[in-house]
């Protein structure tokens, strides 16, 4: 009887830990990061904020963005907080859109404070804000989502699975090639096609025709914590082939002066390096997607032809990425990762000139195994009959 | 007792009070005085005109010499099939309120006793608080003999007992153990029989005093006494090695020792095909935990753990809750006791009301609540998703322990989130386990864990391949399929 009595003393010595109610809470899903006179400028989405009642008696959610700025990162967050009427929640966050500055001198700090905070959780994804403010990125309404910040997500994620050319990196990717050893990370960019100044308004996302909308960039190169350089689509190819990051690639080649695509639906994608030499094997199947061309598809030989095209073009999308990468003195793919897994020793009498001296001068040899599988649901070319 | 006829008459009616519905007849049989005596309340007019005035009147036209002994004469030739000799006041008394007739003769100190019950059941109805959709239909009426005979019906062996005794100073309330000797554990048995027998009260009217009086250490909240008015699951039981307690007027008999999965079995589970049955016994521990666990977690996420919530959810339930003037865990508790009010009120009213309670329940509780920004929707949801999975139990002893325990995880959860549900759950899953009925583990099979009985616990495997009897009842005669009995 005496042990029972404990249980309620118990609850009366805690207060209630960590008890916030849903709706004290500012659910913030975005955060962009600028750089303004020297200060930081925070921009959040919260996503709880407004609700618009439609005929039927339904809510439904609709974000709103404050901005705030400081000297440091907490600074700029606080001030924030002061328009805000909630307490400001960062579990929730879906993007962190970083302004091309920031990437380019203060990206460690906005890190930094992220990593250490103890809400946030580290499964958002990190994207660069190309020729825009990154504030306006998070502003642009879209009819397809509730929220900006949940339309970018799912872009990147989307994408990602049925495009070749951009990469998604989330928090955890991005801090862990930051971090290690002989690799450097790559962030995917987004720009405003449009005025950025109407992407805000609410008939932007009554338009049929949106007039302001995101549309995913180029990869943007770090070389350790500072953006070096854009990719242009070819390169952002070769970068994910040699990352492994393909699911869907479409490999587009010329042929009889018209144009044939093929579709890669399996890639897979080795590395070796050993003295100043790097072996890429790329084994990878596709399929025929488009032929424009008038060519016989029953015959093996064009077939053999079609896949030659294909390799070569892979090939010229790999040495595209490495080009870029050792043009800008940055090792992207892990070439240097690879040699301080295998052999530690010697990264460490290399690791101080690997970026700048050995990288550049890596020899790179491709081989690609492409098995054309299969050509769509149709043989040749539809014939028109007269 | 006396020997004068006149005497015990006047005791009889003293004892009484001289109450209203006593009932004697003299008769003069060759100068000897002879009379019946019976409780009209509870007495069969005809069968006493019928047995006793055939019986009497012959013995009165009979010749002389017949009589010598007119006592013996009597009692070898009353034409009814229950007769006893009894020789003192108690047991005439017994006999008189059980609807027995009395016969005395003057001379002698003992009178002779015919049953002349009249009527007082209702006849074998359906079962109506444990239906089956196809399966035996009879249930267990508040005769004891009847009872017994729905059991002995089913199971026709004669190593199955049924030992009577007397509960109740006042009611001498009939209790009858019933069990399959050569299944049935005997230190159970013994075990019960010592604990029915300590039992001072004055008055059994139903068998849940019997199921209160023998467990009265309720910590768990957990009932561990199956009460059940089906004489099929009754006569499984019996086959399963449980012991029986049928009780006089009382159209539910006890099986027992139970366990926890017990609650999880229907008859219907054994008349259906085995893949589904074992189908809905999962779906019924799933419903269990979901009618525990739901509120609390819903409390926990939304007011500590958001981190565990999908964003568009999150975000769903804050707009939802925006106009809510009270704490969750208020919110919550408005609308779990409103729903234990509404099922309530849904028990006791007369069943000619039952509209206006499902109009006020549905409307008010539902569209009205939400509408008036008291309750936010989601909560009703998860309330009613909570309420509904409580309702697939049918022993109104884990409805409410399904409640208790929903309230507690509520408050758990409200003081320490996710934390205070892990916590509370351990400290249920190890009450659970420090129960032990009639010396069985209440979690048999799961713990201690026996792969035998297992097969007929979570799921119900085909009939030919449950081999064994529950081996956590009884160690001998273990096998229900193959050589064994």
């Amino acid at each position: 009887m005496k042990k029972l009595l404990i249980i309620p003393l118990i609850f009366l010595l805690t207060g209630c830990w960590n008890y916030r109610e849903l709706n004290q809470l500012a659910i913030t899903t975005g955060i962009a990061v600028d750089k303004e006179n020297d200060n930081y400028k925070i921009t959040i989405m919260i996503a709880n904020s407004k609700k618009s009642s439609s005929s039927d008696g339904s809510i439904t959610p609709s974000a709103a963005v404050y901005d705030g700025t400081g000297q440091t990162i907490y600074e700029a967050f606080k001030d924030t907080s002061l328009s805000v009427s909630k307490q400001i929640y960062l579990s929730h966050i879906d993007v962190l859109v970083l302004s091309e500055e920031i990437a380019k001198n203060n990206l460690t700090d906005v890190i930094d404070f992220l990593f250490r905070y103890p809400q946030t959780r580290n499964n958002f994804y990190l994207v660069l804000a190309k020729d825009k403010k990154a504030s306006d990125i998070l502003k642009v309404t879209t009819p397809i989502e509730t929220f900006p910040s949940q339309n970018l997500a799912k872009n990147l994620e989307i994408t990602d699975k049925l495009q070749g050319f951009t990469y998604t990196v989330d928090f955890t990717d991005f801090t862990k090639s930051l971090v290690s050893e002989g690799i450097n990370p790559i962030l995917p960019s987004v720009t405003i096609i449009g005025n950025s100044e109407e992407g805000n308004k609410e008939e932007n996302v009554q338009q049929n025709e949106p007039s302001t909308y995101l549309k995913l960039d180029m990869l943007g190169l770090f070389k350790k914590d500072k953006f070096v350089a854009w990719s242009n689509p070819n390169q952002s190819k070769g970068i994910n082939i040699i990352n492994n990051k393909i699911y869907i690639l479409g490999v587009i080649i010329n042929y009889q002066n018209e144009k044939i695509v093929t579709e890669i639906t399996e890639m897979k994608t080795d590395f070796k390096v050993e003295n100043n030499k790097v072996k890429i094997t790329i084994d990878t199947t596709g399929a025929i997607q488009e032929v424009n061309a008038n060519v016989d598809l029953y015959n093996l030989k064009t077939i053999e032809e079609i896949q030659n095209s294909d390799v070569e073009k892979i090939k010229e999308y790999v040495n595209d990425a490495i080009n870029l990468a050792k043009d800008n003195k940055t090792d992207i793919f892990g070439f240097g990762n690879y040699v301080y897994k295998n052999n530690p020793k010697k990264w460490n009498e290399i690791k101080d000139k690997w970026d700048d001296e050995i990288f550049p001068s890596l020899e790179v040899e491709i081989e690609v195994n492409l098995k054309l599988q299969a050509k769509g649901s149709i043989n040749n070319i539809v014939e028109v009959r007269e | 007792m006396d020997q004068e006829l006149d005497k015990i008459i006047n005791h009889i009616k003293t004892i009484n009070g001289n109450s209203t519905d006593i009932n004697v007849r003299y008769f003069n049989i060759h100068n000897q005085k002879v009379a019946f005596m019976f409780l009209e309340s509870v007495a069969n007019d005809d069968k006493i005109s019928n047995f006793l005035g055939k019986s009497l009147s012959i013995s009165v036209r009979s010749k002389k010499n017949l009589f010598e002994d007119l006592f013996n004469h009597i009692n070898n030739t009353i034409p009814n099939s229950k007769v006893k000799i009894i020789n003192n006041y108690d047991d005439i008394f017994y006999h008189l309120a059980s609807g027995f007739t009395c016969v005395f003769i003057d001379g002698y100190n003992k009178a002779i006793t015919l049953e002349t019950k009249a009527l007082l059941d209702r006849s074998i109805t359906e079962a109506t608080s444990e239906p089956v959709l196809k399966g035996p239909k009879d249930c267990f009426i508040e005769n004891i003999l009847a009872n017994m005979g729905l059991i002995r019906k089913r199971i026709k062996d004669p190593n199955l007992y049924f030992e009577e005794t007397k509960v109740g100073r006042r009611t001498k309330t009939k209790v009858v153990i019933g069990y399959i000797k050569d299944i049935a554990d005997e230190e159970k048995v013994n075990l019960l029989k010592q604990k029915l027998e300590k039992i001072n009260i004055d008055g059994i009217i139903d068998s849940n005093y019997i199921k209160e009086l023998l467990c009265n250490n309720q910590k768990s909240f957990l009932p561990r006494v199956i009460s059940t008015e089906r004489p099929d699951l009754t006569a499984m039981g019996l086959l399963d090695g449980k012991i029986a307690i049928i009780v006089e007027n009382t159209p539910y008999v006890l099986l027992l020792p139970t366990v926890f999965v017990d609650f999880f079995k229907s008859p219907e589970d054994y008349y259906t095909k085995p893949f589904n049955a074992s189908f809905t016994r999962i779906l019924r521990y799933i419903a269990f935990f979901i009618a525990i666990l739901v509120p609390a977690f819903y409390i926990a996420v939304t007011t500590f753990n958001m981190e565990i919530v999908p964003s568009s959810l999150l975000i769903s339930f804050s707009i939802q809750r925006e106009s809510v003037p009270f704490p969750t865990i208020i919110e919550v508790l408005i609308l779990v006791i409103s729903y234990e009010i509404l099922r309530e009120a849904d028990t006791r009213k007369p069943q000619i009301m039952g509209a206006s309670i499902s109009i006020v329940g549905a409307l008010i509780l539902g569209e009205a609540a939400v509408s008036a920004g008291i309750i936010s929707p989601i909560v009703v949801i998860v309330i009613s998703i909570s309420a509904v999975s409580g309702m697939g139990f049918n022993d109104p002893d884990i409805t409410n322990a399904i409640r208790t325990w929903r309230i507690l995880f509520m408050l758990a959860a409200c003081l320490f989130g996710i934390v205070g549900i892990v916590i509370l759950f351990i400290i249920f899953i190890t009450k659970l386990n420090s129960i032990e009925v009639l010396g069985t583990p209440y979690l048999a099979p799961l713990s201690p864990f026996s792969l035998k009985d297992f097969k007929n616990s979570l799921t119900r495997f085909p009939q030919q391949k449950i081999k064994t009897r529950p081996t956590y009842f009884n160690k001998k005669n273990i096998n229900r399929i193959g050589s064994d009995k």
